[in-house]
């Protein structure tokens, strides 16, 4: 199946072969590896490490560029304070604010470690169906209440979704448009109308998984089967992990 | 020396389904079953039919253990129903199916209720390859059910069902919502259907069609039962209990109607 998540998680790279746990596991140990940078001679090395496992899943870069759209705006907020509000040394001033070189160094610094961590992450999710990570996560021993609750609700998401565009739609064709400080109230009861109305059928879906042995010890284990390179490219970039965490070390 | 006949011991069948003396009130609402005595036999297809609010659907609740009867018992092949536990030999097919189709894509969905019965992943593949198979869907596996038709969700939703090997199913309305061409084959799969089906309908065709015994169901008590030709011909039982006789039972000028009522 092909969510709107999902446009480029069915190509046919290594990438999208590696097994989902190994993926999981390697990905976000090279995550929290790069999060620990803080050397500025690191920065490249990221940079190009993330950078090539990009053109190595075969994603577009439209893909990454549509998904670094919204969290660029944060790192916009954070650009216009921190040359200006962190550090001593001044470069030059645009008029009455002084910009400082440490400042500009950890702007540049979070910059290039919030895009190589934000490219690994849209590599990982982007190279495996949403449903397979949440999968993988349970595999991983991800409690299954919470996998549950997260493939429920995303599931459930168009539901409501679809619930609320019929509503609406049924509502203009009965001439409500909100331009007057009682549509608020139109929209509020909408609102608690589409909440009542999921509240019910989640109930009815319950009913419907007890009835299919939902809370019955499921089987799971046998969901993912790793190869052996899998596993060595798992071990691979627990190296490439463990050799960047050491240098930081080394160098700070 | 007289032959002696050697006496074979009888085998009892016991019911797929049994109610004594059932009784349901919801909190803070009139009673809505009152003393259902009702006997359902293993490769029976009964139909049970009423008007609206007459029970039919709290009956099925009531008889897959998810509510607690105010009075009386259900058993499911000789075994007492305990409300909360989980009894695999029923399933049933909800009236709305969006409320059972309930994973991200349809093979997860079908797979659902083998996984829980704790079997292997060759297994609940077997039974998942098993129930498409039956049910004629298996293009559908990587669909999301949100993306179906109505009559493509339905079939998805018996699958689920019929993935764990019920002995008993129950069919909640299950021709709403469906064109005459997935009506048609809903029909033909009951038919041909081996388990033991209950099937509540305001679609008395239908009805007429699939079910072996009728019971009518009304004011939370059973009226009447038995053949269906006999019981949905009755005219006069029908428009008392608030329901009008199928077409094909209505004497026609120049009778165009087989027995089984399709033409």
């Amino acid at each position: 199946m092909q969510l709107q998540l999902d446009r480029y998680a069915y190509l046919e790279t290594p990438l999208h072969r590696w097994d989902p746990r190994c993926k999981l596991v390697g990905m976000m140990v090279l995550i929290f590896a790069f999060s620990y940078v803080r050397d500025l001679r690191l920065l490249p090395v990221i940079l190009v490490v993330s950078g090539a496992m990009y053109v190595y899943s075969g994603l577009p870069l439209s893909f990454l560029l549509s998904r670094l759209r919204l969290p660029a705006l944060f790192l916009l907020a954070v650009a216009v304070i921190l040359p200006f509000a962190s550090g001593q040394t001044v470069l030059f001033q645009i008029g009455p604010l002084a910009v400082k070189e440490e400042g500009c160094l950890d702007l540049l610094r979070i910059a290039v470690k919030f895009f190589s961590i934000l490219t690994l992450g849209i590599i990982l999710f982007g190279t495996m169906p949403f449903l397979t990570a949440v999968k993988a996560m349970r595999g991983l021993g991800l409690p299954y209440i919470l996998a549950d609750m997260t493939l429920f609700a995303y599931r459930y998401l168009f539901e409501i979704g679809d619930d609320l565009k019929a509503m609406q739609t049924a509502m203009r064709l009965r001439g409500f448009r909100n331009k007057k400080l009682s549509g608020f109230s139109t929209l509020a009861s909408l609102a608690g109308t589409i909440l009542v109305r999921s509240f019910e059928q989640s109930d009815r879906v319950f009913k419907a998984m007890i009835l299919r042995g939902y809370g019955q010890p499921a089987s799971f284990k046998d969901e993912f089967q790793a190869r052996t390179i899998d596993v060595v490219a798992l071990l691979l970039l627990l190296s490439a992990a463990a050799v960047v965490v050491t240098t930081e070390l080394l160098l700070y | 020396m007289p032959q002696q006949t050697q006496q074979q011991p009888k085998t009892t069948v016991l019911p797929a389904l049994e109610t004594v003396g059932l009784a349901f009130t919801y909190p803070d609402q009139r009673p809505v079953l009152r003393e259902v005595n009702l006997t359902i036999r293993p490769g029976e297809r009964v139909g049970i039919i009423g008007p609206n609010g007459a029970g039919k659907t709290t009956l099925f609740m009531l008889s897959c253990g998810v509510l607690k009867p105010t009075a009386g018992e259900v058993r499911l092949f000789g075994k007492p129903v305990v409300t909360g536990d989980f009894h695999p030999e029923v399933g049933m097919v909800f009236q709305n199916q969006n409320d059972q189709l309930f994973c991200p894509s349809v093979q997860d969905d079908v797979a659902f209720g083998p996984r829980n019965l704790g079997l292997s992943g060759d297994e609940v593949a077997e039974r998942v390859r098993e129930a498409f198979t039956v049910t004629g869907i298996g293009d559908l596996a990587e669909r999301p059910p949100h993306h179906l038709s109505g009559g493509e969700k339905r079939l998805v939703a018996i699958a689920g069902v019929l993935a764990m090997r019920p002995k008993l199913v129950i069919y909640d309305e299950p021709t709403s919502n469906l064109d005459i061409r997935y009506r048609r084959r809903l029909i033909n799969f009951l038919q041909n259907s081996r388990e033991t089906l209950i099937i509540a309908s305001h679609d008395l065709e239908f009805i007429l069609e699939v079910c072996t015994r009728v019971v009518l169901l009304h004011g939370g008590t059973i009226k009447t039962g038995g053949n269906p030709y006999d019981i949905l011909g009755d005219i006069y039982l029908m428009e008392e209990h608030g329901l009008e006789r199928p077409h094909s039972l209505v004497p026609h000028a120049e009778p165009h109607h087989d027995r089984a009522g399709t033409r």
